[in-house]
Formats: C-alpha cells, sequence, structure tokens
C-alpha cells in the first residue's frame, strides 16, 4: 500500500495519521492482534505530547469538522484490557516473540517519532512491534505481516466522498458504502469499518507550509485552495539575508503533492 | 654389555638428563615468569579499565551536572513549576542538551516520573520512570551502569542522574555515555593484549553484542559458553581459547563481569591475552635447548667414550688378566699404573697370580712326587709278588744241586715253569704300564653307544653266571632313539670294559649291574651303576688319579683309563657313590667331534699299523 501524507496549516486538521494491518495477517490471530493494539494505542499523548498539541487524538476516520458526529466516536485506549488479550494469544502469533513490523510510509521524522510511539504502546501491551523506516525497509528481513503508518489528506468537503476514497484506496471495493449522503448511514459505515480494526486512527495533523520572505500577498482558502493569482515576489538579493524561514503555524497553507495513497 | 658401554651409557645419559633438566628447569621458569607478567599485565589492565571507568563516569556525572546547572534546565523547572505548566514545550531540550554536552543519553523526568523528553527515545516521552523517583540521593550518586532502552535496541550506557530544584518543583536529569567500542578503544593496552565487551542485553548470548575496539569479533560464537558461564553466576573468570591448530593462537581471556546499579549483570569486559609471545618464547628456548643437547650429545659422545676408555682400561686389562689366569697361565702379570683402587687391585692382582703361580709350582711338585711314589709303591707292590716267587724258585734250585740228578731234573723242570710264568707276570706288569704310556689318540667314526655297552658286557657275562662265583644281574635301560656318535670305538669299549670291570671287582658278593644311556641334546649320557659296597668321598676324589686303586689288586690305571679315554673325546666323567649302596659312574659325551675328519674303522685300522710300521722300521 503507498500512503502519503498531505499536511496543512492552521487550526482544522486537514490530514489524518492512521495505521492500516496488511492483509496478509491472517485471521483469527489478526483479529485478536488488531484489537490489543487498538486498545494500546495511546493517541492523547501522541497528541498533547509528542506533537506538542499540534494534532487532536483521532478516535475516528473522519474529522469531527468533515463528518459532524466524530464526537459519538469515544477513545479507545484499555491498556489493562489490551494486556489480558495479548496474554491469551495463541503460540506462533505475529508479535509475540517475533516483532511485527510497522513500516512507516510517510516522510519525514514526525511520522518515525508518531511510529516509535506505536511500538512503545504496542510494548506496554507486550507486543513487539519494530519501526522500518522507508529508507531502510528492504534491509530489514520481512515479517510475515505487518502494519503500514501512513497519513491521509482531506482533500473533499463530502463525508460521503472521503469515506468512498478511504475505503476505495484502502479496502476493498466490497466495503463501499452506499452513495448516500445520509449522516446515519455514514456513521454506520464508518463504525463497521472502524470495528473491523483494520485501519486504526492516530491523530489529527495540521499542515504546515514554509513561505520564504520575498514570497508576497499569500492567501490560502480556509479549505487549503493556494490562490496564486495575488501572488507575488520580491528579488533574490533582497531575500539572501532572510534565510528559510521555520514552518509557519497558521501562517499559510501548502499542499503536499500526491497525498492519496 | 662391557663395562666400558655401561660406564661410557651412564656417562652418556648422566649428560643428556643434565642438559634435558636444565632445559626443562629455564622453560619451566620462564614460563612461570611470563605467567606471572601476563597476570600482572591482566591485572594493570584491570586497573587501567576500572580508572577508565571511573574517569567516565566522572565526566558524566560531571557533563550531567552542567546540564542541571544549565539556565535551560533552570528555565524549564521555573516553567512547570507554574500551575499548568506545560511539559510538552520541552520535547526537544533533552536532544539539544545531548549535543550540547556532548552525552549520548539525556532524558528530563518529571518529579512524577514522568518522561519530559528523551534525547534517546523521543517515543518515550510522556511514560513514567519509576526508578529514578523510587531512589534518593541521586545528587551524591557516582555514575552506574545501565541498560538504556532505543527505539531499534538497546544499549549499555554509563549514567548519571541528577536533580534540579527549583522552589518546590524537581525534575531529574539523566544523562549517559554509550559504552561501546569507544571505550575500549579509549584503554591503552600493551601489545599482544586486546579488551572485547560483550553487552549482556538480552537474556541469551548474541554474537553481534560482542565487540572489541574495532567493532564486531570474529568468530564471536567462541565466547559463548565463557559468556552464558557468567550470566549463570556473574563472576571474575579465566578461560584460554584456541583460534586454530596453532598453539601461538590461543588467547587467554580474562573476564570481568559488569554489573548495574541494582547487581544486575549488564555486560561482561573480557581482557585477551595472547599466547604468542609464550608460544614463540617455548619454541626459541625449545630450539636453543636442542642445538645446546644436540652440541651437549656430541660433546657428551665424545666425553664419555674418553672417560670411560680412561675408567675402564684397568678394568678391562684385569680383565684380561683373569681369563689368562683361569685359561691357566697362573703366572699372569697386568701393567697397571697409579695408586687409586684400581692400581691397588692390580697390584693385589699381580701378588695373587705370583702366589697362585709359586703355589702351583709347589702343588704340582708334590703331587708329582706323590705320583712317583704310588707309582714306586705300585710297582714294588706288583713287582714284588713275582719277585718272591723267583727267589724261592731259584733257592729251591740251588738247594736242589745237592739232590740226585731225577729229583734235581724234577725240582728244575718245576723251577723253570714257575720262572716263566712269574717272568710272563712281570712282562705283563710291565706292558699294562707301557700300554697306558702309549694311550692312542681316538680315530672317530660313528658308533652305537647303546651297542657298545651291550658288546662290554657281553664279554663278562659268562662270569656274572660262572658256577661258584657270585651272580651279578645286569640291567639295560637304554634309549632307543640314541643316535650314533663320533667316537672311537676300541677306546669306548675300552672304557666300558673298565667300568665293568671295576663294578664287577665292586660286587664281591654279587649284585646287579645298571646301564643307562640317554639323549642329552648335543651329548648322550651314559651311567655304569654298581650296587657293590660304594666309596667314601676321599676315594671318589681320588678315583681317577693314575696308579690310585682301593684294591689288593690292580695297578690303579682302569680308571685313570677311562678318563684318558672320555677326555680324548671331549667329554666328561663323574662319579656319585654312597657307601653300601653302590657307585654310579656318569659319562657324557658330545655327538659330534667337530673339525676332526671321521675315518672309517678298518682305514684308522690300517693306518695305525702302517705307523706302527714306519716306527719299527726307524728304531
Amino acid at each position: 500500500m503507498d500512503a502519503r501524507v498531505a499536511v496543512f496549516g492552521g487550526e482544522r486538521k486537514t490530514g489524518e495519521s492512521c495505521l492500516r494491518f496488511d492483509d496478509a495477517l491472517a485471521a483469527p490471530a489478526s483479529d485478536q492482534l488488531r484489537e490489543v493494539l487498538w486498545l494500546a494505542l495511546d493517541r492523547d499523548t501522541m497528541a498533547n505530547v509528542l506533537l506538542q498539541r499540534e494534532a487532536q487524538p483521532a478516535d475516528s476516520l473522519l474529522p469531527q469538522w468533515l463528518s459532524g458526529y466524530a464526537f459519538l466516536f469515544e477513545s479507545s485506549m484499555n491498556l489493562q484490557r489490551a494486556r489480558e488479550l495479548r496474554a491469551a494469544f495463541p503460540a506462533g502469533v505475529p508479535g509475540a516473540t517475533q516483532p511485527l513490523r510497522l513500516r512507516v510510509d510517510a516522510p519525514g521524522d514526525l511520522f518515525k517519532l508518531i511510529g516509535e510511539r506505536v511500538a512503545v504502546n504496542a510494548r506496554q501491551a507486550n507486543l513487539l512491534v519494530q519501526v522500518a523506516l522507508p529508507g531502510n525497509a528492504g534491509n530489514s528481513p520481512t515479517p510475515a505481516g505487518g502494519l503500514h503508518l501512513f497519513a491521509w489528506h482531506y482533500d473533499s468537503l463530502s463525508p460521503h466522498a472521503e469515506l468512498e476514497a478511504f475505503v476505495k484506496q484502502l479496502l476493498d471495493s466490497a466495503d463501499l458504502p452506499a452513495n448516500s449522503a445520509d449522516p446515519e448511514q455514514l456513521f454506520a459505515q464508518e463504525r463497521r469499518l472502524l470495528e473491523e480494526r483494520r485501519i486504526l486512527p492516530l491523530v489529527l495533523l495540521p499542515e504546515y507550509a514554509g513561505v520564504r520572505a520575498n514570497v508576497h500577498n499569500w492567501n490560502a482558502s480556509p479549505w487549503g485552495d493556494w490562490r496564486l493569482a495575488d501572488v507575488w515576489l520580491d528579488s533574490e538579493d533582497a531575500v539572501t539575508t532572510k534565510a528559510p524561514t521555520s514552518p509557519q503555524k497558521n501562517s499559510s497553507t501548502a499542499r503536499n503533492p500526491g497525498a492519496r495513497p | 654389555m662391557t663395562f666400558r658401554t655401561k660406564v661410557f651409557l651412564i656417562f652418556l645419559i648422566t649428560v643428556l638428563a643434565s642438559v634435558s633438566l636444565v632445559a626443562y628447569g629455564v622453560t619451566f621458569y620462564t614460563q612461570r615468569a611470563f605467567e606471572q607478567m601476563e597476570a600482572q599485565r591482566t591485572h594493570a589492565l584491570e586497573v587501567q579499565s576500572e580508572k577508565e571507568f571511573a574517569q567516565r563516569g566522572e565526566m558524566v556525572v560531571q557533563q550531567v551536572e552542567n546540564i542541571t546547572n544549565a539556565d535551560v534546565t533552570i528555565r524549564m523547572v521555573l516553567d512547570l513549576a507554574r500551575p499548568n505548566g506545560d511539559a510538552s514545550l520541552f520535547l526537544h531540550d533533552a536532544n539539544g542538551a545531548a549535543q550540547s554536552h556532548g552525552l549520548d543519553f539525556v532524558e528530563f523526568v518529571n518529579s512524577d516520573g514522568t518522561l519530559i523528553s528523551s534525547a534517546q527515545y523521543p517515543a518515550r516521552v510522556g511514560y513514567k520512570n519509576d526508578w529514578v523517583t523510587s531512589a534518593k540521593n541521586w545528587d551524591t550518586t557516582g555514575a552506574f551502569l545501565k541498560r538504556e532502552e532505543l527505539p531499534d535496541a538497546a544499549a549499555l550506557s554509563l549514567t548519571a542522574v541528577r536533580t534540579q530544584t527549583v522552589g518546590n518543583k524537581t525534575i531529574y536529569i539523566i544523562g549517559g555515555r554509550r559504552l561501546d567500542q569507544n571505550f575500549l578503544a579509549s584503554l591503552e593496552l600493551p601489545e599482544g593484549m586486546r579488551a572485547l565487551l560483550y553487552r549482556n542485553l538480552e537474556p541469551t548470548f548474541v554474537a553481534s553484542a560482542l565487540t572489541d575496539a574495532n567493532g564486531g569479533v570474529p568468530q564471536a560464537g567462541t565466547f559463548q559458553s565463557l559468556i552464558e558461564q557468567i550470566q549463570k553466576q556473574p563472576q571474575d573468570l579465566i578461560k584460554t581459547i584456541s583460534w586454530n591448530h596453532d598453539p601461538a593462537s590461543a588467547e587467554t581471556f580474562h573476564a570481568m563481569p559488569l554489573k548495574g546499579r541494582n547487581g544486575e549483570l549488564l555486560g561482561v569486559l573480557l581482557l585477551g591475552s595472547s599466547a604468542k609471545e609464550l608460544v614463540l618464547l617455548k619454541r626459541e628456548i625449545l630450539k636453543i635447548a636442542s642445538v645446546v643437547s644436540l652440541a651437549a650429545l656430541v660433546i657428551g659422545l665424545l666425553l664419555s667414550w674418553w672417560v670411560s676408555r680412561r675408567i675402564t682400561r684397568p678394568v678391562v686389562e684385569l680383565a684380561n688378566g683373569a681369563r689368562d689366569v683361569a685359561s691357566g697361565r697362573w703366572d699372569t702379570k697386568i701393567d697397571v699404573k697409579g695408586s687409586d683402587e684400581i692400581g691397588q687391585l692390580a697390584n693385589a692382582f699381580n701378588e695373587m697370580t705370583g702366589t697362585l703361580a709359586a703355589q702351583k709350582e709347589k702343588l704340582v711338585q708334590t703331587e708329582r712326587v706323590a705320583a712317583w711314589r704310588e707309582l714306586a709303591r705300585r710297582l714294588a707292590h706288583e713287582l714284588r709278588n713275582p719277585l718272591f716267587p723267583l727267589q724261592i724258585t731259584v733257592e729251591n734250585l740251588q738247594r736242589a744241586r745237592q739232590l740226585g740228578p731225577q729229583q734235581f731234573q724234577e725240582v728244575f723242570t718245576e723251577a723253570t715253569a714257575t720262572l716263566k710264568a712269574e717272568f710272563a707276570n712281570l712282562n705283563s706288569i710291565v706292558t699294562r704300564f707301557s700300554d697306558f704310556s702309549k694311550m692312542p689318540a681316538p680315530e672317530f667314526s660313528k658308533v652305537n653307544v647303546n651297542e657298545a655297552l651291550r658288546d662290554a658286557i657281553r664279554l663278562f657275562e659268562p662270569q656274572f653266571t660262572a658256577v661258584g662265583k657270585p651272580h651279578i644281574g645286569t640291567e639295560y635301560f637304554l634309549s632307543d632313539s640314541l643316535p650314533e656318535i663320533d667316537a672311537d670305538s676300541d677306546l669306548l669299549h675300552k672304557a666300558f670294559q673298565n667300568l665293568v670291570l671295576n663294578a664287577m671287582d665292586a660286587m664281591p658278593a654279587g649284585g646287579t649291574l645298571s646301564l643307562r644311556s640317554r639323549d642329552g641334546g648335543e651329548t648322550v649320557l651314559i651311567e655304569v651303576s654298581d650296587t657293590g659296597k660304594g666309596l667314601t668321598p676321599e676315594e671318589c676324589s681320588r678315583l681317577f688319579t693314575p696308579y690310585y686303586t682301593t684294591k689288593q689288586v690292580g695297578t690303579g690305571l682302569g680308571l685313570a683309563i677311562v678318563q684318558s679315554v672320555v677326555s680324548d673325546h671331549r667329554g666328561t666323567i663323574s662319579v656319585s657313590s654312597e657307601e653300601g649302596h653302590g657307585t654310579t659312574f656318569r659319562i657324557e659325551l658330545p655327538k659330534r667331534q667337530g673339525g676332526t675328519a671321521l675315518k672309517p674303522k678298518a682305514e684308522a685300522k690300517a693306518a695305525e699299523k702302517e705307523s706302527e710300521r714306519a716306527a719299527t722300521a726307524t728304531d
């Protein structure tokens, strides 16, 4: 699976970091494994500590601002229960003696940090997870099954379209929801998807864009669209003394090309 | 083995043993000295590594204290001391502190044990480090070994903990440096030594956890048993590892367990000392010892030969002299100079042979006189017997001249008969003595001993059973498998006849004559036994002396002739007797007369006659 991230700046979280289980993980061990990891994930700490409150814990596939019902999905963390389930694992389940590989399918230290945090959470539930970065993926032996950490960018303002995109890109076509804008149906579809634990949402992320000082009249729409018609640039000489800025929060937006997985 | 060879070998062995002993002693003491030196080097390295640990620990403590007292840290404590202080703002501070203070591991821990920031494992931020809050007096605690969890693996670190308190707020600052090959590279090792570090971070042996100053260790699996032994019982161990068949490849490792703050085994420091120098030294000593031994062998050979020759020469001369004496040269003298024991022995030998020669001469003279006396006695005795009748007869003849012619004729006739008989007797006596003096040399031919014995008996059998004479029975115990021997049949016959006659004389009241023969290997054994009155030991000792006899009649030449015949056949004769139980003569004759050509008996007789004719013609 090929997942990419689109990072936007602003209060609205326009991207999501998710875990997807490899289809190669065989049931029923896979069901237990997914459930243990689902219960072990500490999304609050990820968002508030690792991401320094710039992100929000994600308990649903679609954010609240997009679906309007995300608040109905409650936080899932239950470490005690995760350990109990882990203790009942049959022998030979991946993650028990052989590490479960977590492939980080997104660039940057941020996703590496999130991946390592997932591994730490998993270890709390006595699951062995080994983080494999994109550049190192080929170096380590490939376990029987694994996890993929990827970022999802919300391109549309339609919850149905986003959910459909999720299913199309990540799940079987048979799981496509009905072409309905009914929020209840959407909620039911999303809940069903979440209960399958095949995709575990982690945190909602902002997108950041770094804009150099010689870029003027930069204005982005609330949904992240770029309005380039009014943008103008200073000459290069004027900006040589102004070194590239660090990512500016809430100042502008940028789109990461190819955000779709 | 001759005495000279023995002395030579003793000298040689002594020289070789001395050289070998010296070589062994040199090797042994050199090896011990080398081992002591190795032990001292290892101990020095242990001390050095401990000092290095202590020094590094002090550095870590100092660096952690620097972080603790840095403005950034104090500001962090101040911020966190505020109500609703946000710890997430300091997520990356540990990384910055680690980089600016040159530490591998830095973590800030809140007063409740929550990890505020981690340079080595940021993903663990938010988790609690209870081990930090459970201990007190961190500010007075030195550095210690610690297992450091990292995202991809665990590491071994030399860690120190300090606290920073502002107001009521306290945070813990944990800093450490990785204990890896860089630590080993900092140890100044003498030549031939190396240091290895095993990071005991897994429950079982992991080859990749073993490192030296250059990184991974080839054939790390070789250390598995040693490491596992220390894992079971953490204590110093010494083990020698041979990397290949060459003893010079062996290394002796002194393994020291490295324990953590709570006594857990976190690592093993292995100080290896190569046996190469020792082995090369031993080889060099062995080479020198071999050369010295070879030289000593050559010198020892020459010296031993010279010394043994010098020492044994008088002994050899003494032995030769003794051999000469044994062979009959009683006047042998040896020429040995010197006044030592050998010289005294030689002088004593010369005196002894001189005395022996003189006494032998005396003995010979005495025996000769005795023999002449015996001969004279025997001759007088033998001659007196016929002389007395001759004297009586002559006197009768003188008196008969007074008688008438007829009576004189009768006396004369009787007297002449008597004179003739006695002259014949005298002639017989003279002939016997003459025969003994002219014993012929044996003419050897193949002779059946059993047959010769039977022939000898056959002559006397009529006398054994003659009426009016005591009966003498005969018994034969003759071996059927007895081969023919080389002998002179006439002489042998004469000898057997004499023995039978002797036995008959020994049994005047009759008895049993026993004849035995058997195969003695290279010889044949013949026994002639009688059941007569026997002989005294003194008689036995003089029995073969010529002209000696125990009988009233006889010349005393019979047994002397027997001994002469046996001696001419290169045989031996002995006698055993017990008074009242008879006498046994034992003759042992060789089967073959080496070097003497056998002649047919007819030829031998013809040759004898020819010889006699030649002698007569000459006379």
